[in-house]
């Protein structure tokens, strides 16, 4: 599986977003967008070297990543890229993983569908987005 | 099994299980947090060989009440 980015939880996305783009040199590719099913305020920035990093603030106590923002934030999540994400969540969870989230449209993703799961082993969530290419 | 459910939920928050009770819910314990919560699915999934569904894990952090009666359920 590819890579489609790598999800960042911040308390504050517009002071993140202004480090990640002076400090270490990445361009910025939307401004910021509320995503309702997660309640989360996302920016998506680009490294010259084609890394997508997915700032991610929780807005409020009900969003699922709330409580790991209050644990000090930081790396959240990898985001696999795959062809048909109903075949790839199977799989998954063939391979010690649960589902926490069925595939839904993410607005800061194009509309594309995805689904998040947890690892049982590296106790890591992992985010799956569906892309025509995979 | 109660008394296995509650002893496992307990040592995942790495909390005594004279803490657990059915009204045991995330507001009156601060180790029950949606990342922890995460962990309870794993642990509780690996120790009986069960699958919980997205709907379930989220019904379960509102009490530990539900949450032992969906493992119950799911383990039969």
């Amino acid at each position: 599986m590819n890579i489609d980015h790598i999800g960042y939880v911040v308390s504050e996305i517009s002071t993140a977003s202004k480090r990640f783009i002076d400090v270490y040199g990445f361009v910025l590719q939307n401004e910021i967008i509320f995503d309702p099913a997660q309640r989360v305020n996302l920016v998506m920035l680009n490294s010259n070297n084609s890394y997508n990093i997915e700032l991610i603030q929780p807005v409020d106590d009900k969003s699922p990543s709330y409580d790991f923002m209050k644990k000090g934030g930081g790396f959240h999540h990898f985001c696999y890229a795959v062809k048909n994400i109903e075949r790839s969540i199977n799989v998954m969870k063939a391979n010690g993983h649960f589902l926490i989230k069925r595939p839904v449209s993410a607005p800061l993703l194009g509309g594309r569908r995805v689904a998040f799961l947890f690892s049982k082993v590296d106790k890591q969530i992992v985010e799956l987005v569906e892309t025509p290419e995979g | 099994m109660e008394k296995k459910i509650r002893q496992l939920f307990a040592d995942v928050l790495q909390v005594s299980n004279e803490k657990i009770s059915d009204v045991t819910a995330p507001e009156n314990l601060p180790e029950w947090d949606s990342l922890n919560h995460l962990n309870l699915i794993a642990s509780f999934e690996e120790e009986f060989s069960i699958d919980i569904e997205p709907e379930d894990i989220q019904k379960m952090m509102q009490n530990y009440s539900i949450f032992k009666s969906i493992i119950m359920n799911k383990i039969g």
